[in-house]
């Protein structure tokens, strides 16, 4: 079972490409709006309603049996506290989480975590593209 | 002695006023642009930098490379906690000084290199208990 905390734009559409990969998805989000505006009718995965850094929500989420936390909120510092507070609490678990600010993914890669960041891979991307099609011209 | 305070509030300001006295020198990172004014009205000897002050650019512009002491006065446990992050880790601030509301969460500023952690509400409560059994 994998993990997503927080139902952002990023979260809702990860737990459906996850579900489409047969993987099983709980998803843990405080804000029902959030749920509301971002998650398809179709996402076919559990959701639980609650605060993600409350240890009785995460175990009603199952996150003993969970084999990676993916924590995605749009809010670095927010995911900041949630991946230190998760890896004190369960040590072992593979945890994946999502950040912007340069200065806090370096922080965070040399403290062993595993750092996806959107705005790094827009920024490559969008290089890569320009600097790949001046070179054609 | 240069002391770096995030996020001034009440709290903040009453801060300001006692470390002045004291003769350190102080700035303040304040997202809030109208505390922020008022802020720097009251005290012209202190730098007010806008901004959040959880982002790392934002502390860097308030000089935090030379700060003594950081103080983490937020509202928000969360964003206390990635001043402090960035401050220790990144930039060896020897003394960092946070607010934190959640008591659950005090091992993980301690953990962090947290010299003194303070709890306005239960320092309330405390007071108060204290008055109504004096």
């Amino acid at each position: 079972m994998i993990l997503v905390l927080g139902s952002t734009r990023l979260g809702a559409r990860l737990t459906k490409a996850l579900r489409a990969a047969s993987q099983e998805v709980t998803l843990v989000e405080r804000s029902r709006r959030y749920l509301e505006q971002y998650l398809p009718d179709d996402y076919g995965a559990t959701v639980v309603l609650g605060a993600p850094s409350d240890p009785e929500v995460l175990s009603s989420a199952g996150v003993d049996r969970a084999a990676v936390i993916c924590i995605v909120n749009r809010d670095d510092a927010l995911n900041v506290l949630l991946a230190d507070l998760l890896r004190s609490r369960y040590p072992s678990k593979r945890i994946l989480m999502r950040l912007d600010d340069p200065v806090l993914t370096q922080v965070y890669r040399e403290g062993g975590y595993e750092v996806v960041s959107p705005l790094d891979l827009a920024i490559k991307a969008f290089t890569h593209s320009i600097v790949a099609v001046a070179e054609q011209v | 002695m240069f002391v770096l305070i995030c996020g001034s509030g009440k709290v903040g300001v009453h801060l300001v006023r006692g470390l002045l006295a004291d003769g350190y020198e102080v700035a303040i990172i304040e997202r809030d642009e109208d505390i922020g004014r008022s802020v720097a009205d009251h005290f012209p000897e202190v730098c007010v930098f806008s901004g959040d002050a959880t982002e790392s650019s934002v502390l860097k512009r308030a000089g935090i490379q030379r700060a003594d002491v950081v103080v983490a006065a937020a509202g928000e446990d969360k964003d206390n906690y990635t001043i402090c992050k960035i401050a220790r880790r990144m930039f060896n601030v020897p003394r960092c000084v946070a607010r934190v509301n959640e008591p659950a969460l005090h091992d993980l500023f301690r953990g962090e290199g947290v010299s003194a952690i303070i709890n306005v509400t239960a320092m309330a409560a405390q007071a108060i208990e204290s008055a109504v059994n004096s």
